[in-house]
């Protein structure tokens, strides 16, 4: 298990938890929620594309997309935890890109974190 | 302050949007490209005086445009905040050497918002002041009443290659140890900047500021290069630690620069500036604590000139 998966892990326990956000962000914060399921539904045809050897370069590059516009607002947003995951995701693609590792290879790192992101994700739209 | 913030992401630009509108900052523009930010700059029938740009975006990233905006002649010095979310962070480096003022991470911080945008208006404030100050050199100079603070970092008008000061103390601070160690630092030092202060109005003095630094950029054509004025007639230049510049050779040069003006110091009865030179300082990985200390290093060298360089050779910072 790698430090990512480790760590990961260990904040799956957290997972759901939204905070208090000032009432200005409201309107904000729902127009992202909005946006979840088309986010989970782009992350689940990039994840089977990369699991059919489809592209997997251009599909890893379109999560890192994803995983920056989610890390890049969600904490403010009052979803801290999806932020971090988001960061997380993105951080990892950026340092396989930079070590010339496989797509494969940095898929399998991230793979957990990306599970775990659609889980809170999806546990959000629940609240 | 009119601002236009540009991001790919339209969530991210209503919350950056609101954010900045909580600090009083109401005339905000936003763009969702670079292509669509380089359009509404070309429309724009007055100046932007801040943008915020996205560096992670697709086609045209915000480095690329970052370098596009400072070729516009409106936008040369304008303040340009980029926009980085932590893995981006490697690209910082590349957006100051396009010409970026400062940087603010993804996810924000409304306190690291606030403190950016107090440090940009108070650059927009000062460019106002010499906005006024040029207008006032060009129509009615020999009324003016324009003060400058002597020991204060300017943008010196008409020279390019000058970065602002608060710019190159940003750069240094995104470095990290590593890359600290890598860069070096001199300044060089008008000797008889202050007597020339006292003699001279104003744009008199600004206009031999230029002069030094065309003549300072000029000599480091050649260099990979960051030049600064520092106030107090110093202006520091950040080069790589191993870089191969002659001192002596550049002294030459900038002596030669700013001969060619010596006319007019004498029809200004000021007296033709004269520069030191001051030795090199390397960025310590011992010292990581205040990166922008090698700044105030070098300057201190030069201006102690030929006699303190005994003591100064092992002085890094």
């Amino acid at each position: 298990m790698t430090h990512l998966e480790q760590k990961s892990a260990a904040d799956r326990s957290k997972s759901g938890v939204s905070e208090r956000i000032p009432p200005s962000l409201v309107e904000i914060q729902a127009r992202f929620r909005a946006m979840i399921v088309d986010r989970i539904l782009m992350f689940e045809a990039l994840k089977r594309a990369i699991e059919v050897n489809q592209q997997p370069a251009q599909a890893l590059g379109a999560i890192s997309d994803l995983a920056h516009k989610i890390s890049g607002v969600a904490a403010t947003l009052g979803y801290p935890h999806a932020g971090q995951l988001a960061a997380e995701i993105e951080q990892a693609i950026h340092d396989g890109n930079v070590a010339a590792r496989s797509a494969h290879q940095t898929w399998n790192c991230i793979q957990p974190d990306l599970e775990a992101l659609m889980d809170e994700l999806e546990s959000l739209l629940d609240e | 302050m009119k601002i236009l913030a540009v991001d790919d992401d339209p969530v991210f630009l209503e919350l950056l949007l609101e954010m900045l509108r909580s600090h009083g900052h109401d005339d905000v523009t936003t763009a969702g490209s670079a292509r669509e930010a380089l359009a509404i700059l070309a429309s724009a029938a007055q100046p932007f005086d801040c943008l915020l740009l996205d560096i992670q975006m697709p086609e045209i990233d915000g480095v690329q445009l970052c370098l596009s905006v400072r070729e516009l002649e409106a936008y040369r010095h304008t303040p340009i905040v980029m926009i980085t979310a932590m893995s981006g962070k490697s690209f910082v480096d590349d957006a100051f050497a396009a010409g970026a003022t400062d940087y603010i991470t993804k996810p924000l911080d409304r306190l690291e918002l606030k403190a950016r945008m107090g440090m940009v208006l108070r650059l927009h404030d000062e460019r106002q002041r010499m906005a006024v100050f040029q207008r006032q050199v060009g129509t009615l100079s020999y009324l003016m009443d324009f003060q400058i603070d002597f020991a204060a970092p300017m943008v010196i008008p008409g020279v390019d290659r000058i970065v602002e000061y608060l710019a190159l103390e940003n750069y240094l601070l995104t470095l990290g140890v590593k890359r600290l160690y890598a860069i070096g630092a001199f300044a060089i030092s008008i000797e008889n900047a202050e007597p020339i202060f006292n003699k001279a109005d104003s744009a008199a003095f600004v206009d031999m500021l230029g002069d030094v630094a065309t003549a300072i950029a000029d000599g480091l054509k050649t260099e990979q290069a960051m030049l600064s004025y520092a106030g107090g007639g110093n202006f520091v230049v950040l080069v790589q630690r191993t870089c191969s510049i002659d001192p002596e050779e550049l002294g030459l040069m900038i002596e030669r620069g700013v001969a060619e003006f010596e006319p007019i110091y004498t029809a200004d009865r000021i007296p033709t500036p004269r520069v030191r030179i001051g030795e090199l300082v390397r960025g310590s990985i011992f010292a990581p604590a205040r990166p922008t200390r090698i700044l105030d290093q070098a300057i201190e060298i030069a201006q102690r000139g030929p006699h303190g360089k005994a003591g100064s050779r092992n002085l890094v910072a």
